[in-house]
């Protein structure tokens, strides 16, 4: 098959962002990151290290039923061994929701503290604090509770059949009760042209299922909370969370403690992917512990109950698709039906944003989109890389390719027919954000990946022969950058910052984005060297907490380096102009006729006239002159909101090898295309697309939590010994694995940059799907893709 | 929930310098002592309370446990030999079967687990089971009543269950040197299915056969069935399906995955060990 | 239960604790020691995060009880790095960009020391053998094993 690359007017960066990036001093450079140091000699504190004079230590009693209701409760002997309790009944009963990275009308609020009704094993209901772990253990099993257990639903579409035991009666939005109905937490409907006419114009129409599975976060760093009741009322808190600011504003509320008096440190989180997008429910636990015992109070998670905890979003998704024979589409119909567990934390989001996961992956003129997000006695999905996207992709990529394979084309060729992409417009966050793509090396992409894996080379399935078999698969995959648009939308979007010069020329970052470990801060601090024209090495984050640093929503949705970088820039170029304006004043000249650039010898920012020799001075100089003179401090704080939400986009291309007998699926090599706009950090922009395709992987072919319908409880009890995972040993050799990047510059990014970390994940279970089809000719839509899996569907094949 | 933060569970502790000393222990503590080796079973099932013993016995501070000797025909190894010890000992290059299995443990459980441990564990996972099997080692236990040797295939009695006594301490391994012309392989898939093979031949004749199958069945054990269908036949590809179906009813017939793979791999061990035998 | 009193050679520095039979060793470096770089991800053997050396093989300090490594030497990652230069193991992970969030960094650069003290020049595939005990789930383990073979090629030149 001969690949035709339909070349699409394509702007490629304009004039100003070719002539920066040949002239950037630090953005694109590779450099070693700063937390690199501390981290790698054991000397970073994470919360499961921050240690507090005097500290007691915390433990969670939890429901061991799925369903069930407390009758009596007795922590007198718990108390008796001096350990201070806590039970549902003196807890705070506002009802929260852990995530209010959505405006208040979408946040679903069905949760308290504690509860004498858990949903789900695990489910805490209780809690104590003590001087050591060993003795808050021995506490915890002196509690005495009496349980009566209620009927479980474990499957959704059961769950949502008449006469099944209802989750929840009612729940709370913003400040109304609203009734719940046979467990369904949320539902949508869109739908955009004609979706019956649509059918009826297409030569070719297919109708698939994809069941995806439940994979748990497996953050290395288990949901950690200290607290310390401080004298005026107020707490300070160090926990694992992606938004300090947005768990300060929930302790504030659940607690009635005003914000002013709730200081959230920032501190460095062990891994997250999403687990953390909220206030982790041991935050308020640990708060209401301390609270009672007045004596902080550490509170971390074992594995089991991080596991009991939370997970992705399973589902199952029906499909339909017609095409032209040209490979055009022309209608889809999706309808979708969403596990969320026992809590809605952001079912209505989800189920929204995958619509626009949905139109914003191909151009579909009749579509038609409807999803319910439902209850079952599990443990809460939430949020986890990629959002529904690799859902949506999973189904959607494998069913393009098989159309494909039907009539004859190459996938590659369809996809570049209906590919969404430069002019048109994305769906960052669902129907309510939206804005016009501007940058897209979509083509680019697909050119130079498939020339990189040998694509025409790969050969049928029917012709590989063999117990062990390879196979070539290609997807391709995107994700929004930030959640901003021209209207305010659902979702809240917004990011701040504080920059300012000390009196050496060093500059203070204070930006209470958090970093998960991909780098996003790194990646801003890149950005404020550029843009004041100071050397990497004078610029530092400063340590971050909730009443010294400005708003930040949250590290989510691919924003870190788009929307926190964005505010970094726009912080730090209202700092350069007054440091201009300064030196401007010291040297005699204008300020719209100086420049700064960086001296890495002296370690200083130089201001200097162009072509003028002498009028020259450091960064230093003017600061100190400032602070002599008493012209203040050369800062400035702000916030930013984009108005887009450019995609960032991800092509990849990989080769497994398929052992027929046993079913076992070994990814052996790939070549990974990224569009992230500029690169701020090669080496870190590299290393999120390794990580982000080993999640994928093991999403694909590995992970699940399953649940004893007898006992509610997770198979694996909620060990990693009996979580399938992928390891060291089962990821292609590193030489094996090439990545590279698309030539764009997304105009409305700092210095051309957009998001990339979620579009890294989003294609990979589709890709190994179409790999693994490419081999031995079986589509297999579920995840994750067992050898049993691979297996049975071999053996129907071959007795059909 | 249990906490795995913390070894909840409270004994008293001892730390014999002898064999002695251990036995005399047990034989005073027996139902309630654990002996301790390198850890790595017992305490994850003390953490998740599977067991709670009241008294633990801690061997490794018993030097004469850990040796690894030639006597004889048969290199004994001692109970509390870490499985690196093993894999690093000049004497036990000569039964690279046994060595095969122990590949795929991870390197802190290389440094940690013991023989001994493993064999007490009695999993039918355990990567020592199946080659020592069929290497048709026995085990020396001790106790405060005197001591016994024990066939290893007597050994493993049940999941996860052994014929010691709770007042007994296994001390020794002893692998027979095998047959320089015998040939024999190890395989396995993941944790599913294990197989290990060691085959005699006489020209197209298999003239010996012992194998073993392990992984995901109830017990670790030789299947002599299959092992007769083989001895004595010409080998072929027929006389292997057979073998092989011999096998195969030893797996759980519910487990439909694991009847599959072992069809698979277990033709492959066979044929491997059959090529290398002289 | 009764305390018993220990010696260690933690990363070089003698000292001497009491402690009781059922204390973990991860516990006792973390909660007595301060050496809070080694972490606990799992309590069970299945992540590698708690992995110290214990007179030079990498052990799980998880399931080790502090009792039995009386007299020991152990070395965690605080003790790599030698009048404040980082060991070649410490800098080619810096280099490659093999950190991101870190929590699992303390456990794997030491056991790729204990690693290539056995096997000073491993392949590829016995890097990633190695690494089979431990969980990172933000690198993909890519970087890592970059790190690890071009450490052990830096320490090789001596
Ligand atoms: C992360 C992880 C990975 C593992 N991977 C593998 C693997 O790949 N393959 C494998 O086979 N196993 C594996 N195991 C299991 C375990 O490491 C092995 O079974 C090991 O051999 C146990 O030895 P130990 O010295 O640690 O035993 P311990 O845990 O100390 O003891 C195990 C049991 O044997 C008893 N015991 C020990 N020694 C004696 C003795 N001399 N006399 C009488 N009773 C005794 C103990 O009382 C206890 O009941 C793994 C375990 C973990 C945690
Ligand atoms: S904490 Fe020890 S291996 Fe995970
Ligand atoms: S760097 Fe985060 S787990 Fe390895």
């Amino acid at each position: 098959m001969q690949t035709k690359f339909i070349s699409r007017e394509q702007k490629r960066h304009d004039k100003k962002g070719e002539r920066l990036s040949s002239q950037f001093y630090t953005v694109g450079k590779p450099a070693p990151r700063k937390d690199a140091i501390p981290k790698v000699t054991g000397q970073e504190k994470f919360t499961t290290d921050v240690v507090v004079p005097g500290m007691l230590y915390g433990r969670v009693l939890r429901s061991p039923y799925p369903h069930a209701r407390v009758k009596r409760i007795d922590t007198s002997k718990a108390e008796a061994m001096g350990a201070v309790c806590i039970t549902f009944e003196e807890t705070p009963k506002i009802k929260y929701n852990e995530r209010i990275v959505s405006i208040p009308s979408a946040t679903f609020k069905d949760r308290t503290v504690l509860t004498g009704k858990p949903l789900h094993v695990g489910e805490p209901i209780a809690a104590v604090a003590a001087e050591t772990e060993e003795k808050a253990e021995k506490a915890l099993k002196l509690i005495e509770v009496e349980y009566e257990p209620l009927e479980a639903v474990f499957d959704p579409i059961v769950a949502m059949k008449p006469g099944k035991p209802n989750l929840h009666d009612h729940i709370i939005i913003e400040d109304k009760v609203v009734e719940i109905k046979n467990n369904i937490a949320a539902k949508l409907e869109i739908a955009e042209g004609d979706v019956e006419k649509g059918f009826q114009e297409a030569d070719i129409v297919i109708e698939r299922e994809a069941k995806l599975g439940r994979p748990y976060h497996a953050q290395l760093e288990t949901k950690s909370a200290v607290c310390v009741p401080e004298p005026n009322g107020g707490v300070t808190i160090w926990t694992t969370t992606q938004t300090i600011h947005n768990c300060r504003i929930l302790i504030g509320e659940i607690f009635g403690i005003p914000l002013n008096k709730v200081c959230v440190k920032k501190v460095a989180l062990g891994g997250s992917f999403g687990s953390s997008i909220q206030m982790n429910t041991i935050l308020p636990i640990c708060v209401a512990l301390a609270l009672k015992a007045k004596k902080p109070v550490k509170l971390v998670s074992t594995r089991e109950e991080d596991m009991y905890d939370h997970c992705r979003y399973s589902m199952i998704i029906k499909y339909k698709l017609g095409a032209k024979k040209d490979g055009r589409l022309v209608a889809g119909q999706m309808d979708v039906v969403v596990d969320i567990g026992a809590h809605n934390i952001q079912a209505y989001p989800l189920i929204g944003c995958m619509a626009g996961w949905l139109v914003d992956l191909y151009k579909i003129p009749h579509i038609k989109y409807s999803a319910k997000a439902v209850y079952t006695n599990k443990a809460p999905a939430c949020a986890m890389q990629g959002f529904g996207n690799p859902q949506v992709n999973f189904i959607a990529q494998t069913m393009m390719n098989e159309i494909a394979e039907k009539l004859g084309l190459d996938p590659i060729e369809v996809e570049l027919k209906n590919y969404v992409g430069l002019g048109d417009v994305f769906w960052g966050q669902g129907p309510t954000v939206r804005s016009v793509i501007r940058s897209c090396g979509v083509e680019e992409l697909i050119k130079k990946g498939s020339e990189m894996i040998g694509w025409r080379n790969r050969g049928r399935p029917e012709e590989k022969k063999g117990d062990i078999v390879r196979g070539i698969g290609m997807a391709r995959g995107f994700h929004t950058s930030g959640a901003g648009g021209p209207l305010p939308g659902e979702a809240v979007d917004f990011s701040g910052a504080m920059i300012k010069i000390n009196e050496d020329g060093t500059v203070d970052v204070i930006a209470s984005l958090q970093d998960m470990g991909g780098g996003a801060l790194e990646a801003g601090l890149r950005i404020v060297a550029e843009t004041l024209g100071v050397p990497l090495d004078c610029v530092e984050l400063a340590p971050t907490d909730t009443c010294t640093s400005v708003y930040d929503v949250c590290l989510h949705a691919t924003r870190g380096v788009y929307v926190g970088g964005g505010t970094l820039k726009k912080v730090a170029e209202q700092v350069r102009q007054k440091l201009l304006e300064y030196a401007s004043r010291i040297l005699g000249t204008y300020p719209q006729y100086l420049k700064i650039r960086p001296d890495e010898k002296r370690k200083q920012g130089i201001i200097y006239a162009e072509g003028i020799s002498g009028k020259e001075i450091t960064i230093r100089e003017v600061a100190a002159t400032a602070r002599n003179k008493n012209w203040g401090t050369i800062a400035a704080v702000d916030s930013l909101r984009q108005a887009q939400c450019p995609p960032a986009y991800t092509v990849y291309f990989l080769e497994v090898e398929v052992n027929k007998r046993t079913g076992e699926v070994r990814p052996v090599r790939a070549v990974v295309g990224a569009d992230c706009g500029t690169v701020i950090d090669p080496i870190y922009a590299v290393a999120q697309i390794h990580g982000s395709f080993y999640r994928g992987l093991s999403y694909a072919l590995y992970e699940d939590t399953r649940y004893n319908r007898k006992t509610g409880e997770l198979t694996n009890k909620g060990f990693l010994s009996g979580y399938n995972i992928l390891k060291a040993p089962d990821m292609p050799n590193p030489d094996d694995v090439q990545v590279f990047f698309a030539s764009t510059y997304e105009e409305t990014g700092p210095f051309g940059a957009k998001g990339i970390g979620e579009a890294a994940i989003n294609p990979v279970p589709a890709v190994v799907a179409n790999a693994i089809y490419n081999a031995i000719g079986v589509w297999i839509r579920q995840t994750p893709i067992t050898p049993e899996r691979v297996l049975k569907a071999l053996k129907e094949k071959g007795g059909e | 929930m249990v906490n795995t933060r913390i070894l909840a569970s409270e004994f008293e502790y001892f730390e014999p310098r002898t064999i002695n000393e251990a036995v005399n222990l047990l034989a005073k503590y027996g139902q309630e002592a654990r002996v301790l080796a390198g850890g790595s079973d017992l305490i994850v099932d003390m953490k998740v309370e599977k067991v709670n013993p009241k008294y633990l016995i801690y061997i490794g501070k018993i030097p004469e446990l850990r040796s690894i000797a030639k006597v004889g025909n048969e290199v004994v190894v001692g109970a509390n030999a870490t499985f690196f010890d093993l894999i690093k000992s000049p004497l036990l290059q000569s039964f690279p079967i046994l060595l095969e299995a122990l590949k795929s443990i991870q390197l802190e459980i290389k440094m940690m687990g013991t023989i001994g441990g493993n064999i007490c564990s009695a999993a039918p996972t355990a990567s020592t089971a199946t080659p020592l099997l069929v290497l048709n080692a026995w085990v020396k236990v001790v106790s405060a009543r005197g001591s016994r040797t024990i066939p290893i295939e007597k050994v493993y009695v049940g999941n996860r269950k052994t014929s010691l006594a709770p007042d007994e301490l296994l001390t020794e391994i002893h692998l027979p040197v095998l047959d320089s012309r015998y040939g024999t392989a190890f395989g396995e898939i993941k944790t599913k299915i294990k197989f290990a093979v060691v085959i005699g031949r006489r020209g197209d004749v298999c003239e010996h056969c012992r194998i073993a199958i392990g992984g995901d069945v109830e017990v670790a054990k030789r299947v002599e069935k299959a092992e007769k269908l083989l001895e004595g036949k010409v080998f072929n590809e027929r006389a292997i399906e057979e073998a092989c179906d011999a096998v195969v009813e030893e797996i759980d017939p519910d487990n439909w995955y694991v009847r599959e793979v072992a069809k698979y791999l277990f033709p492959k061990v066979v044929w491997e060990a059959w090529e290398k035998a002289r | 239960m009764e305390e018993r009193k220990i010696r260690l050679k933690v990363n070089g520095k003698d000292c001497e604790l009491s402690v009781k039979p059922n204390e973990l060793l991860l516990n006792v470096l973390r909660n007595k020691l301060g050496l809070t770089g080694t972490k606990y991800g799992c309590g069970t053997g299945d992540c590698g995060a708690c992995t110290v050396l214990i007179n030079n093989e990498p052990r799980l300090s998880c399931l080790t009880l502090a009792v039995t490594v009386d007299g020991a030497e152990i070395t965690t990652v605080e003790g790599l790095a030698t009048n404040g230069k980082l060991h070649p193991i410490q800098e080619a992970f810096v280099k490659h960009g093999a950190i991101q969030c870190g929590f699992c960094i303390p456990g794997i650069v030491i056991m790729a020391k204990g690693l290539l003290d056995i096997n000073p020049n491993p392949t590829v595939e016995e890097i990633k053998e190695a690494l089979k005990g431990h969980l990172c789930r933000c690198t993909g383990y890519i970087n890592i094993i970059k790190a690890i073979k071009a450490a052990a090629l830096e320490m090789s030149k001596g």
